[in-house]
């Protein structure tokens, strides 16, 4: 991502954000609410066009694509407040989840739900429930096995373990961890500076539509920049 | 008794059966406020084109058949180059938009039927006659396959919603479109198949009930305004909810013009609703917040 600036309709809130994920690797975007983290992600994925700008993943220009074309080429989002489809149940939100992969198939289909429910037994009991009557560690996990079964080889993570009990926040930290054992790479947003550090092998501190601090989560633990900007 | 057998059984019947066509309307109404956010005001006009394209269809062909398969398939055309002309652009813009243009629509399609087919009201001939003997009265046959077919084509929507991956992308897009896009559906080509294929509905809806009604180019207006009552009577963005309401609609307007003036009958429908709203403001099925 190179010098991107984006906002909502004329107002900007990102200002020239540039910041690099490697590939396999998990990266931390700190920093306080409102300073256009989540706008970061939306950029991302294609929700809101940069103003100004580039984004590339695996060498192909994000810059002008569709969400759509985005997701098809292997980036998945697993939004703030989870975004699952209330009305529909958990088999079809996972089934949703695969209209990223290419050569869709029943086969495909089959060995993805395998590999979900390896991860997340609690949503194969939940199968045919509709997404609105899970607890909102379940939706969470909902959220983040549909972007595995698209496959997505980056996944953007936007608070996963906002509002969530310490067991679930254990249990999603786990999950980011396998995940980049799987050989995904992840960008996550967290609050929690401890968690995410705790996953993570770098980090960045945003403030006011800036990168403002970057280091390894080891320094970021330890300086004294994480505690002033974060206020931990 | 034979009050009953006479009048309000047949009259039953009439309700169930408008109710039914009523369906057909509502159903596309509220899956396309779903996906806009706003009433399409243009959803009436589409029924009268539909109409209207049937009496071309069958000036041509010589057979409602033909016509019943070519009208919904011509408006479907309309509906799907309006949606990608006219809406597409607005769609990131605040839904105020949407409400102006489909309105604008409305009248384009209207004053555009006057030009083509002239302001006279025109009939269409039932493709059967005849009449049924049934629980004691006669009912004319046209009807009976009026109320067989809306509902086998009701049905044959609950399948496609409830068992199909079409049926699954098109309730996501109505919940939220954009993260459907996100996960790597092409949401503007779901929009335009949806919407050509709520005209096609209400293109079909406008030619089954040409030939109890009569079709002149305002046909749509007092349609679309009963459409709306069942919209917000059975939860604005249920679909079952919709079904559910036509119905009911259906039924008590046949019934309720047993005993009134057509005037007093609109007001009682009217009445319904504003009861219904009032103990359940979300209207019979429908969700909390969906105008938020």
């Amino acid at each position: 991502m190179r010098e991107v600036h984006a906002g909502y309709g004329a107002t900007p809130i990102l200002f020239g954000v540039s910041l690099d994920v490697r590939q396999g690797e998990a990266v931390a975007l700190l920093g306080k609410n409102g300073m256009g983290k989540t706008t970061l992600m939306k950029t991302a994925i294609g929700f809101l066009k940069p103003w100004r700008g580039t984004i590339e993943f695996e060498g192909r220009d994000l810059t002008r694509l569709a969400p759509h074309d985005i997701a098809r080429l292997g980036v998945g989002l697993v939004p703030e407040n989870r975004r699952i489809f209330p009305g529909l149940t958990v088999r079809e939100n996972l089934e949703l989840g695969l209209s990223a992969a290419p050569r869709r198939s029943a086969d495909l289909r089959e060995r993805r739900l395998a590999a979900v429910f390896q991860h997340f037994p609690r949503l194969r009991e939940r199968l045919d429930q509709s997404g609105k009557t899970l607890s909102g560690g379940e939706q969470q996990m909902l959220a983040i096995a549909r972007v595995m079964m698209a496959g997505a080889r980056l996944i953007l993570m936007d608070e996963p373990t906002q509002g969530l009990a310490p067991a679930f926040i254990r249990h999603i930290r786990d999950m980011i961890r396998e995940l980049k054992r799987l050989g995904v790479t992840v960008l996550l947003i967290e609050q929690n500076a401890r968690v995410a550090l705790s996953v993570c092998d770098r980090g960045y501190i945003m403030e006011k539509g800036v990168i403002v601090f970057e280091a390894s989560s080891r320094e970021l633990r330890e300086s004294p920049v994480t505690r002033e900007k974060l206020g931990v | 008794m034979d009050y009953v057998l006479t009048v309000l059984l047949p009259q039953l019947l009439h309700g169930l059966v408008f109710g039914a066509a009523l369906g057909l309307l509502a159903l596309g109404l509220t899956v396309i406020f779903g996906l806009l956010g706003v009433m399409n005001f243009a959803h009436g006009e589409l029924y009268m084109l539909g109409a209207y394209a049937g009496i071309a269809v069958i000036g041509v062909a010589h057979s409602f058949w033909v016509a019943l398969i070519a009208a919904p398939i011509l408006v479907g055309l309309v509906a799907a180059v309006t949606e990608m002309t006219t809406l597409r652009p607005i769609y990131r813009r605040e839904p105020l938009y949407g409400l102006i243009l489909t309105f604008g629509l409305a009248l384009v399609f209207r004053e555009g039927a006057r030009q083509i087919w002239g302001g006279d009201m025109r009939r269409v001939l039932p493709p059967f006659t005849g009449s049924t003997p049934l629980l004691g009265m006669t009912y004319p046959n046209y009807r009976l396959f009026l109320l067989a077919a809306s509902s086998l084509i009701l049905f044959a929507l609950w399948l496609f919603f409830t068992r199909t991956r079409a049926g699954v992308v098109v309730r996501a897009a109505v919940q939220d479109a954009e993260m459907l896009d996100g996960l790597g559906v092409d949401v503007r080509r779901v929009f335009t198949l949806t919407f050509a294929a709520s005209g096609a509905l209400a293109a079909l809806a406008g030619l089954l009930l040409a030939p109890i009604f009569t079709v002149y180019p305002q046909m749509g207006v007092e349609m679309i305004l009963l459409a709306f009552i069942v919209v917000i009577l059975g939860g604005m963005g249920s679909m079952g909810g919709s079904v559910v309401a036509a119905f009911i609609i259906g039924v008590a307007q046949s019934l309720f013009s047993l005993w009134m003036n057509p005037q007093r009958v609109a007001i009682a429908i009217f009445g319904i609703m504003i009861v219904v709203l009032i103990v359940r403001p979300r209207g019979l099925f429908g969700r909390e917040g969906v105008l938020e």
